[in-house]
């Protein structure tokens, strides 16, 4: 069975598999592993194997909606599909909510002939911690079922992981496609802010929430994007540019690739040994594959992070205000106690984050300039997937998770696998790019994957 | 008594009292949490206005005056 996107491709048009095969392989595999790792909140059988039929038929009389075509795909639950609820993993949640079914980003994915295999888990609302004592399935990590998947888009990296759909949605508004993607050993691309119209998901950081591919490789996100990325009336955040091809912008190589290795003393101090060498392991075999190196400081780093995730408290506030006055009990504790912390940021303090977030975008891409660098590169997180009790509380401070500056300056950003730590868990590699500059950010982390072979690690949990 | 006094006198009472104070904080808000989590906010209160400090310590000249709106025509919301 193909692992993924790519090679399920050709191996559908050379006839070696049908979309219906592929899709029943994936529903006997959520069957067995589901029940252990707590990948959906909901699943879509008989939805997926007809769509997979008619996706078989259109192959058989000629039509190829390309690389997604019959490709089974999870949908974190907090992104509305036309097959049901959506329910953010909360008891808030409105049913109704899901009912305008899928908006344009899922109406793209569907047109591209993907196969929607089910709802995926989620912590509640994106936010907060896994909680024990809602009734939600607690997503654990193919890794390790005692380590935590990291989140918020836990069900769609452990789905891939784990071998129950090939590609997936997540999202990422201080770091959750590429933390789970780091921790579960996947590949998992934040497009630029503006790039991929968010309708039909329910929102928690309104100006820092991304919709991002997750996948096994770079090549499988490049394939998504493709059909993701683009402008849609429906949502005013998004910028009207040229389509892009980002599969046709993988060379494959790293030569003449200026690359800026983050330095900055908050990363070190933040990350592991462990994690540390696996990192200058991962920018010595850039170095072997022709990039060339620098050392690279981030201006107003910690002041990026640290304003991320004040703001989205803020804004996520601003959404939740009137549920959390009439249904606090019914939130989980880490996400009520997260919310309300908006509240405690004043109109000015706002501002000024929003002063703050807007000078170090400039001072980057300035330094950036300065030091000729196309993309930075540091740890995904400075721990590898923390376990749900008895954790390192630093391996679970929000110092050791080096993506949220990102989000504050909505650049393109991916984790791609880099290696293993210690205790032979998944380490990721963080990829950031300049503004719109995601075909880069993507042919640096597939270039990365012709050179070495993280991205083909099987977890011992797998179909 | 008049809602001057009143708000003069709740003032009075929460000054000093962390627990107090976040429970006005939430009022305004129209959130009333219960105890428990009451404490756990008025704990987290300090080191939220710490890191609020920090972002009104960074000095951003004027190279931007506030959050921008943009009134142009290259989103798609845009005419």
């Amino acid at each position: 069975m193909p692992w993924t996107i790519e090679g399920a491709a050709r191996d559908l048009r050379a006839g070696e598999i049908t979309c219906e095969q592929l899709t029943a392989e994936m529903v006997d595999a959520a069957d067995r592993l589901d029940p252990e790792l707590g990948t959906y909140l909901a699943r879509f059988d008989d939805e997926a194997l007809l769509a997979a039929r008619q996706a078989d038929a259109e192959l058989a009389s000629g039509r190829d909606r390309g690389p997604l075509h019959g490709i089974p795909l999870g949908i974190k639950d907090i992104i509305a599909t036309d097959e049901g609820p959506t329910t953010a993993q909360s008891l808030v949640q409105p049913q109704e909510w899901g009912a305008q079914g899928d908006g344009p980003l899922m109406a793209r994915l569907r047109d591209a002939g993907a196969v929607v295999m089910g709802k995926t888990t989620t912590m509640e609302y994106a936010v907060g911690r896994p909680d024990f004592t809602k009734p939600f399935p607690i997503p654990r990590n193919p890794w390790n079922p005692d380590r935590w998947t990291g989140g918020s888009s836990s069900g769609t990296a452990n789905g891939i992981a784990s071998g129950q759909f090939l590609g997936g949605l997540g999202t990422d508004t201080g770091g959750s496609v590429r933390l789970p993607a780091a921790y579960c050993g996947i590949s998992g691309h934040k497009p630029t802010f503006g790039l991929v119209p968010k309708s039909g998901c329910i929102p928690l950081g309104l100006s820092y929430d991304h919709i991002g591919p997750m996948a096994r490789t770079a090549w499988d996100c490049a394939a998504m994007l493709t059909v993701m990325a683009g402008a849609d009336p429906s949502d005013r955040t998004t910028v009207r540019r040229e389509r892009v091809d980002y599969v046709s912008g993988l060379s494959g190589d790293l030569a003449a690739t200026s690359i800026g290795v983050i330095r900055n003393q908050a990363i070190a101090d933040a990350t592991s040994e462990s994690m540390m060498e696996v990192f200058d392991g991962a920018v010595a075999d850039m170095a072997t594959g022709g990039a060339k190196i620098e050392s690279f400081e981030v201006p107003l780093y910690e002041a990026m992070a640290e304003g991320t995730f004040m703001a989205l408290q803020a804004e996520a506030f601003a959404w939740h205000r009137s549920t959390l006055g009439t249904k606090w009990p019914e939130y989980g504790r880490p996400t009520r106690l997260t919310i309300a912390q908006g509240a405690m940021i004043s109109a000015g303090d706002l501002v000024q984050i929003e002063r703050v977030r807007q000078v170090a975008r400039h001072r980057v891409l300035k330094a950036m300039d300065d030091a000729g660098v196309s993309v930075l590169v540091s740890p995904t997180t400075g721990y590898a997937a923390t376990p749900f009790s008895g954790a390192d509380p630093k391996a679970v401070s929000m110092a050791a998770i080096h993506t949220p500056a990102w989000n504050s300056t909505g650049f393109p950003a991916m984790s791609v696998p880099m290696g293993f730590d210690e205790d032979e868990l998944p380490c990721g590699l963080q990829i950031i790019g300049r503004p719109f500059a995601d075909a880069e950010v993507l042919r640096v982390g597939h270039a990365y994957q012709q050179l070495t072979n993280w991205h083909e690690g099987v977890a011992p949990i797998h179909a | 008594m008049n809602s001057k006094d009143q708000q003069s006198d709740e003032t009075s009472d929460s000054v000093g009292d962390p627990f107090a104070e976040m429970r006005a904080l939430l009022a305004y808000a129209g959130i009333r949490p219960p105890d428990d989590d009451l404490g756990s906010l008025a704990r987290l209160h300090p080191g939220l206005l710490r890191r609020v400090e920090r972002m009104h310590s960074i000095d951003t000249g004027d190279e931007v005056q506030a959050a921008v709106f943009r009134a142009d025509e290259h989103s798609a919301g845009g005419c």
